[in-house]
């Protein structure tokens, strides 16, 4: 039973992440690879205000998510001026500093040893020290998102993000400052990425930079395309499919020898057939262009 | 077509004599600007009346669209200087001046694909009220009717560019920068589209510069004409009907004798 509340808690998890960034990518059209920076910011701004200022789960992870929103900003405000293809090379070479600042930071960070201990998160006096427990946190978290993410992309303005999406100087024509519109979502999507870095810094109770990479930020921007860019389930959906389809292959009756492998082979193939004849995702409406 | 003739009087029509010392509205002062290196418009002056309907015509490359890009804010020049309501705005941003009252219509008329003609609509009355102004919020285009919840990226092109046009007519604006808003339609279409926005722009008062291929639709829709030739204003006219005849038309646009 513990193996399916695990799943949950890792649904959860990607599914915040996944709907944060289709804020940005999905409603707005800034494809961004520095989603597991903010992530993982988020994760360790929570993790040391717990351990080092005494600060509980809660408060903690919604400093973490002021703390992330403020540093995504020095990476907004400079690019955000650049165009499609320079913003995705400077969102990239964010994810990259991001990851060497974790890496190398060492009093902060204890870089590549990580910081185990993490303590348990105790919500209104309970501790949450099982695995059901934990589901039902990150659950519960990922509900508040997702409603919030939903109550922002329904609103005036994330008819605006589609608005600037769809064409930016349409959009400045009718007196909008696209690039002030770019930069607050940019910021939000950040914001909301620090939510799951804390769940799981407090799930795992332990963190190391290597969670954080940029492998990770393409894979969440997998889940964003895979479920569908720019609907509002689509990020649920995407999370479910990529969580779930490397246990489903478990399942699979292969030797020992060429399991792993074969589940890789298996995997990516399925990735590629589903964006061939799906490519606008599960949910979504629009394909990328 | 039937134009709404039932408009309530909120903002009466700006007539060129309530501006006794017939200080224009729009004046373009000595502008160079390109792209890059190429320098596109070579010194182009030209000034716009409040109320006035100003076709500009000319061969392609003349420098049509990028004089339009200048005065919206998309290009800034390299010398001279646009002035709006007696107010610099060479500088200004385009969304600054699109709060202020300057609407551009762009070439072949954007649309937001994802959008549906209510969100559209909503967006211009928002730039409308944002600048202080009331949207009637009325739409004057046939192609347009039973399509409210439409998204705009399932329309036709006459849909869209009349979708386009409705949608910078609902921000109430001061001015009007029309970029071919009849770009790639059939001529039939062409013709009701430019007639439209000409009866829309006669009924608000809106002064227009307007940039059009369509030279034999779009001249006598217009009070003044003005022609560019290798970025320059290379002839005007306040009679733009008697550029109608083709001789004079091939011989202003490409300078040689018929």
């Amino acid at each position: 039973m513990n193996y399916l509340w695990h799943i949950l808690v890792m649904i959860s998890i990607y599914a915040i992440l996944a709907a944060s960034l289709n804020l940005v990518t999905g409603y707005s059209g800034l494809l961004s690879l520095c989603h597991a920076a903010f992530y993982g910011i988020g994760a360790y701004v929570t993790t040391l205000l717990m351990m080092r200022a005494g600060f509980g789960f809660l408060p903690a992870m919604a400093l973490g998510a002021a703390l992330t929103a403020l540093i995504s900003l020095a990476i907004a405000i400079p690019s955000l001026r650049l165009r499609g293809d320079y913003f995705v090379l400077a969102t990239l070479g964010f994810q990259v500093i991001i990851f060497g600042v974790l890496y190398n930071w060492v009093s902060l960070t204890q870089g590549p040893y990580g910081i185990p201990g993490i303590p348990i998160p105790v919500i209104l006096g309970i501790p949450v020290d099982t695995v059901f427990r934990y589901a039902l946190l990150s659950g519960a978290l990922a509900v508040a998102c997702l409603v919030m993410i939903r109550a922002v992309a329904r609103s005036p303005f994330g008819r605006l993000l589609r608005a600037v999406r769809d064409d930016e100087i349409a959009a400045a024509a009718l007196g909008k400052n696209v690039p002030r519109i770019k930069i607050t979502v940019f910021a939000l999507g950040a914001a909301f990425a620090a939510v799951p870095g804390a769940l799981f810094a407090g799930y795992m109770r332990f963190i190391d930079p290597t969670s954080f990479t940029l492998a990770e930020a393409i894979f969440i921007l997998s889940i964003v395309v895979i479920g569908g860019a720019g609907s509002l389930a689509g990020p649920v959906l995407g999370a479910a499919f990529m969580v779930l389809l490397p246990e489903a292959l478990r399942f699979l009756q292969m030797p020992d020898a060429v399991a792993a492998n074969m589940r890789q082979i298996i995997y990516g193939l399925l990735l590629v057939v589903l964006m061939r004849f799906r490519p606008q995702g599960f949910l979504g409406k629009y394909g990328f262009e | 077509m039937n134009v709404m003739n039932e408009r309530p009087a909120l903002n009466s029509p700006i007539q060129p004599e309530d501006f006794p010392e017939r200080s224009p509205l729009l004046r373009v002062e000595n502008v160079h600007a390109g792209y890059g290196k190429k320098e596109v418009l070579q010194g182009v002056t030209l000034s716009l009346a409040p109320g006035e309907i100003v076709a500009v015509i000319g061969a392609n490359g003349a420098g049509k669209s990028t004089l339009l890009k200048v005065v919206a804010g998309l290009i800034k020049p390299a010398a001279g200087r646009v002035i709006f309501r007696g107010e610099d705005i060479t500088n200004l941003p385009t969304y600054r001046r699109a709060r202020g009252g300057i609407a551009y219509l762009i070439q072949g008329g954007a649309v937001f694909p994802s959008l549906s003609v209510g969100d559209h609509l909503e967006l211009g009355r928002a730039a409308a009220r944002r600048g202080g102004r009331v949207s009637c919020g009325v739409l004057p285009f046939p192609a347009l009717e039973d399509r409210a919840s439409s998204a705009a990226g399932l329309f036709s092109g006459g849909q869209r560019q009349a979708l386009a046009s409705a949608t910078i007519l609902s921000t109430e604006p001061a001015l009007l920068l029309a970029d071919e808003p009849s770009a790639g339609l059939a001529p039939a279409a062409a013709a009701e589209l430019l007639a439209t926005l000409a009866a829309a722009s006669r009924e608000r008062g809106l002064p227009v510069l307007w940039v059009e291929q369509r030279v034999a639709d779009v001249l006598p829709l217009a009070d003044r004409a003005v022609l560019l030739r290798s970025g320059l204003v290379a002839a005007e006219t306040s009679s733009p009907g008697d550029w109608l005849d083709g001789e004079t038309l091939a011989h202003l646009t490409f300078g040689r004798g018929a």
